[in-house]
């Protein structure tokens, strides 16, 4: 996980790049973004405690290509690794990614 | 022309409608692929591009992409699908299903319209190729002359017209007519007052003629007329109505003035579904032949009828 941790939060000018420069815009998803993530978490949690692992991917899918678009790095590898061991049913990983994302998560609302 | 994109996660939807919003595409948005399958169903003749996300709740792209390429169109739907970083499986998948190219996601904006445009290349490319199909097809079917229906086209339109009448439990008339002594009007005065002649005779029988009845030429001065909803009666009436507007007044070509007359060979029938199209076409040609055939006998500048059973 140190890897990750030497990337950034956000990467704005990537984010802004995706946008065409549109600084407002980005704005607006970010602002959906924080209103939306945690109903996904919670998403996530329920399917853990249920072992439910369609949930988990199908929740960590949609997670990673909002992050993606927005270029919120770490809760991108973060989101795409909880896909990848959902879809493989893998327990124990998807618990310590998850703390992970709950953590980088809680930094993202003080963005802008 | 418009976009039609499918794609379930909200920020990803808007910053790709806004990318191609923001370049002058006109965008349908869909959150689910059942939603967009209605939408495509309802705008499919301005839809040209599809970008569709491959995971979707309801229906997913792979399903979505398939039902857009069965969909006979008469133009072109390029199929992007967007999907993770590495899935090859789900790229090879994606691309055998029909579609035309991927994205992996998050996409790049300026690749995405990159992409776009080599689409827009192949539907432009395809448009191209369907435009000079049908020109082809058409020429393939005219008479270069006389601009009718060649006896190719002519024979394709009266099975669908025999078989129509089937369907609908009505007679059908054929009229096999031929201009008497073309040979001598080519011989007087030579291919191209024989020419002008064969247009003449075109122009005026297709004044004669009802707007959904079909004319072809079928052999060199040799013309065939299908009339629907006709029996025996009126298609006699028909084709002396032919006859009368061929003869009644000198045709005026290059070189002076001249008679002209045509012998008609009348058939009809009233074919049922039972009924083997291409045998009936085939019997009802033979029988206006041979009544044509001996309306020449006769004199030339005549009717003559028969019946078959």
């Amino acid at each position: 996980m140190e890897q990750e941790k030497t990337k950034p939060v956000f990467d704005q000018e990537a984010a802004l790049e995706r946008v065409g420069g549109d600084m407002e815009f980005l704005k607006e998803l970010i602002e959906l973004f924080k209103s939306d993530y945690p109903a996904k978490l919670a998403q996530l949690s329920k399917g853990l405690r249920e072992k439910d692992f369609k949930t988990i991917s199908e929740t960590g899918h949609s997670l990673k290509s909002a992050s993606g678009n927005l270029s919120l790095t770490r809760v991108y590898d973060l989101s795409f690794k909880i896909e990848g061991m959902g879809r493989k049913g893998k327990i124990q990983g998807i618990e310590k990614a998850y703390n992970e994302l709950e953590e980088e998560l809680g930094k993202i609302k003080n963005l802008f | 022309m418009k976009v039609l994109i499918a794609e379930d996660e909200n920020i990803s939807r808007m910053v790709l409608a806004k990318a191609l919003a923001n370049h002058g595409y006109e965008v349908l948005q869909a959150h689910d692929g059942q939603e967009a399958w209605d939408i495509f169903q309802k705008e499919k003749k301005d839809i040209y591009v599809a970008i569709l996300d491959w995971q979707m709740p309801e229906m997913d792209g792979l399903e979505l992409c398939q039902k857009i390429k069965d969909a006979s169109l008469s133009h072109y739907v390029y199929v992007i699908f967007l999907t993770g970083k590495k899935d090859i499986d789900s790229i090879v998948e994606g691309l055998e299903t029909g579609a035309d190219d991927y994205l992996p996601k998050p996409f790049d904006r300026r690749e995405l319209l990159s992409r776009l445009k080599v689409g827009l290349r192949l539907i432009e490319f395809e448009k191209a190729l369907r435009e000079a199909n049908e020109k082809l097809h058409t020429l393939a079917i005219t008479d270069g002359l006389t601009g009718i229906s060649n006896r190719r086209g002519i024979l394709e339109r009266l099975r669908s017209e025999i078989s129509r009448a089937g369907r609908e439990n009505s007679t059908f008339c054929l009229i096999m007519l031929d201009i008497d002594h073309f040979k001598k009007v080519n011989d007087t005065y030579g291919h191209s007052a024989g020419d002008e002649v064969l247009v003449e005779v075109v122009n005026r029988i297709k004044s004669a003629l009802r707007p959904y009845d079909v004319i072809g030429r079928y052999g060199g001065e040799e013309f065939v007329v299908g009339i629907s909803k006709a029996g025996s009666k009126i298609s006699r009436v028909i084709a002396e109505r032919f006859r009368t507007c061929i003869c009644e007044r000198p045709f005026q070509i290059e070189g002076g003035k001249i008679d002209v007359s045509i012998s008609s060979g009348v058939v009809d029938f009233m074919p049922s579904r039972d009924n083997d199209i291409n045998d009936l076409l085939e019997a009802m040609i033979k029988a206006a032949d041979i009544a044509l055939y001996k309306a020449k006998e006769a004199g030339r500048n005549r009717v003559a009828y028969i019946s078959i059973v």
